[in-house]
């Protein structure tokens, strides 16, 4: 249980315990409080005020599967407020096996320094200059930092899009097999890395020192339960390895809630091209893998590897929301298209759905058509080069939206919606508008209430509350380590109670279902208290004009949730 | 009777010999025929977990077919 702390303005390494103000967290739940305990709130996110935190959740490290995700966080240079993004690989699990509660990236270097954190298999941190990976793209950077530094390590790290601050960089983490290719994309964290001066984490794999359990045996059983339950869970154990997140295409398109053609329809034309289905045939008739196991300790397996018609490797993994962003909202039906896009930005470092929703904004503002697969590419590829116009799409959709003065922006605080419209399903509305994040599908994603029929989508009633308590559910699981798509198992009382076990067992105290949602109350406020502090209000917590005045085909509705009704969010 | 069209998604189209998915299938059903008659005719059961959609909303098994209705069916899903 210790903090390592990098001050980049002095290069130095200080190690502590860790304090009892944050004991007890992992995650989201710890870089939240931390945060909002360390850093001004109205400090300039690209400034040495601001502090990047590496955190593996509370049970990453331990033997129960799927709680490889890593919660990276700071303040938000493209939201203005707290983030969280979290990220799978094997870094989490790693950190967790070396008894690391969180890394801790304050200060920043000076101007043109660039440097490289390791932490080797005893846990011990070495700050070293970076200066050889200079404006490196990520898949040549890894290859060369495990070249240098040997195959057992893993690595976070940024792309040209970090090292330029843009507000879409993400911060890309490797995969079970060493690509960078699994992504913290969200609210431009690559961009805080970058104005650290911190281009890579380096970590081994070794680490044999994890924190002792408190009750190793009940925790033992428990984990057992658990993966017996995702084994028994259709989705997890059928649906996720055979067609991946892709598999959620049939149903938000048959919802009618597919935002296509930059959120100006609600089916997408093409998606029976580029659904699961239609994924895993083309990568299994090319020798690629439909399934794949991407994560550490990962026995769902929903992430691919998409080949070419050579068999060569393009991209891992194709995700749902990704098949949105580069597919639907751009009028693309083409998956190698998709695939290079995908492969670019991970290797670039950035977000793939901010990037293609600017892409979006860009086509609907007249730019180049939609559907226009090489125009797509080209300004993917520009926000590498540097140019004008690559740095509109790699400062995100509000950018472009600005430079084109194009009023259809689907963002919610500067982050842009993802692959389900607000109209079709006006609960992930309320998600948007509402969440400390900005606009977040992982945030409180409501579409297992609307496939269950407990809410009609289309209707305003009942969707605040219904926010709320996936809201609520989704902070306290992303304080886990848990990937939220094994958190799907979480749906039988066994596991439920198997995961309340668990953390009581970590943490040595009973720990309840009501222990449970606590957690994850505690840090939405925790949040909504740094983001008030930083001078954001309810009247921030508001979705787009366009989403309230034009209508989305087939069902033509608008977002009809009061902003009164929005303003209830928080009453817990 | 009633004509209906009928797409299937998931591990589904492998339990219809000859299943084309560009065209689906286009069933005749008794009139009155309910979503769960449907489901029943192409050997759906309850723990397979499919959802079924028509006129872009979740159906439910006792929600009637009307006649020329598109029903897609496809695996649970929580998202991405």
């Amino acid at each position: 249980m210790k903090l390592i702390r990098v001050d980049l303005n002095t290069q130095s390494i200080r190690e502590e315990n860790v304090p009892d103000a944050y004991a007890g967290l992992g995650g989201r739940g710890l870089s939240a409080v931390l945060i909002d305990a360390e850093v001004p709130p109205r400090c300039d996110a690209l400034g040495p005020e601001n502090k990047l935190v590496f955190a593996p959740g509370l049970l990453s490290g331990t033997s129960l599967v799927n709680t490889s995700r890593i919660s990276i966080g700071a303040k938000s240079p493209l939201t203005g407020t707290i983030k969280e993004s979290n990220s799978g690989g094997k870094i989490a699990a790693c950190l967790g096996k070396l008894g690391i509660t969180a890394i801790v990236v304050e200060g920043r270097a000076p101007e043109g320094k660039l440097f490289v954190l390791t932490v080797d298999a005893q846990g011990q941190a070495a700050l070293l200059d970076g200066a050889t990976y200079k404006g490196m793209r990520t898949y040549a950077l890894c290859a060369k930092l495990l070249g240098t530094h040997g195959a057992k390590n893993t690595i976070a790290c940024i792309g040209p899009a970090g090292e330029a601050q843009m507000l879409s960089a993400s911060i890309q983490t490797t995969d079970v097999d060493d690509r960078p290719c699994r992504a913290a994309g969200r609210g431009g964290l690559g961009a805080v890395m970058g104005s650290k001066g911190l281009k890579a984490l380096v970590v081994s794999t070794e680490g044999k020192s994890a924190d002792e359990l408190a009750d190793p045996e009940t925790f033992k059983e428990s984990a057992k339960v658990f993966a017996q339950e995702l084994r028994n869970n259709p989705f997890t154990s059928k649906v996720l390895p055979r067609y991946g997140t892709a598999s959620t295409m049939a149903a938000v398109n048959a919802l009618g809630a597919f935002p296509s053609y930059n959120a100006t329809k609600g089916v997408f034309d093409g998606w029976e091209k580029i659904n699961g289905e239609a994924l895993a045939k083309t990568i299994t008739a090319r020798g690629g893998q439909a399934q794949h196991m991407g994560c550490a300790q990962c026995i769902v397996q929903c992430s691919n590897v998409f080949v070419d018609e050579k068999g060569k490797y393009v991209t891992s993994s194709l995700e749902y929301e990704t098949l949105w962003s580069m597919g639907g909202m751009l009028g693309i039906d083409d998956l190698d298209t998709i695939a290079r896009l995908d492969y670019l930005c991970d290797d670039i470092g950035l977000d793939t759905i901010n990037t293609g929703v600017a892409v979006a904004v860009a086509m609907d503002a007249g730019y180049k058509p939609f559907g226009d697969c090489q125009a797509a590419i080209e300004m993917v590829e520009a926000v590498a080069q540097g140019t004008e116009m690559g740095r509109l799409i790699g400062n995100g959709p509000d950018a472009v939206g600005k430079h084109f003065n194009h009023h259809r922006v689907p963002t919610v605080k500067g982050q842009s919606i993802a692959a389900y419209d607000p109209r079709g399903m006006q609960g992930n509305g309320v998600t948007y508008a509402t969440s400390t994040m900005g606009a977040d599908h992982t945030a409180g994603n409501m579409l297992g209430v609307y496939m269950g029929r407990k809410l009609d989508p289309l209707a305003p009633e009942g969707q605040v509350d219904a926010s709320r308590k996936v809201q609520i559910g989704m902070a306290a699981m992303d304080c886990t380590g848990m990937c939220i798509l094994a958190g799907m198992g979480m749906a039988t009382p066994a596991a439920n109670e198997a995961m309340f076990k668990m953390i009581g067992a970590k943490l040595g105290r009973p720990f309840t279902g009501a222990d449970y949602s606590g957690m994850g109350m505690r840090v939405l406020k925790v949040e909504r208290g740094f983001n008030q502090k930083a001078g954001f209000t309810s009247k921030d917590d508001r979705l787009p004009r366009f989403f309230k005045e034009e209508p989305l085909a087939p069902h033509n509705k608008v977002f009809s949730v009061s902003d009164e009704d929005l303003d209830r969010m928080y009453n817990f | 009777m009633i004509n209906v069209h009928v797409k299937l998604y998931g591990s589904l189209p492998g339990r219809v010999p000859g299943y084309d998915p560009e065209k689906g299938l286009t069933l005749e059903l008794a009139r009155g025929a309910r979503v769960c008659d449907l489901a029943a005719r192409l050997g759906i059961a309850a723990e397979d977990e499919m959802v079924v959609a028509m006129a872009g909303r979740v159906a439910r098994p006792d929600d009637p077919i009307e006649n020329g209705a598109t029903l897609r069916i496809f695996p649970v899903a929580h998202g991405g």
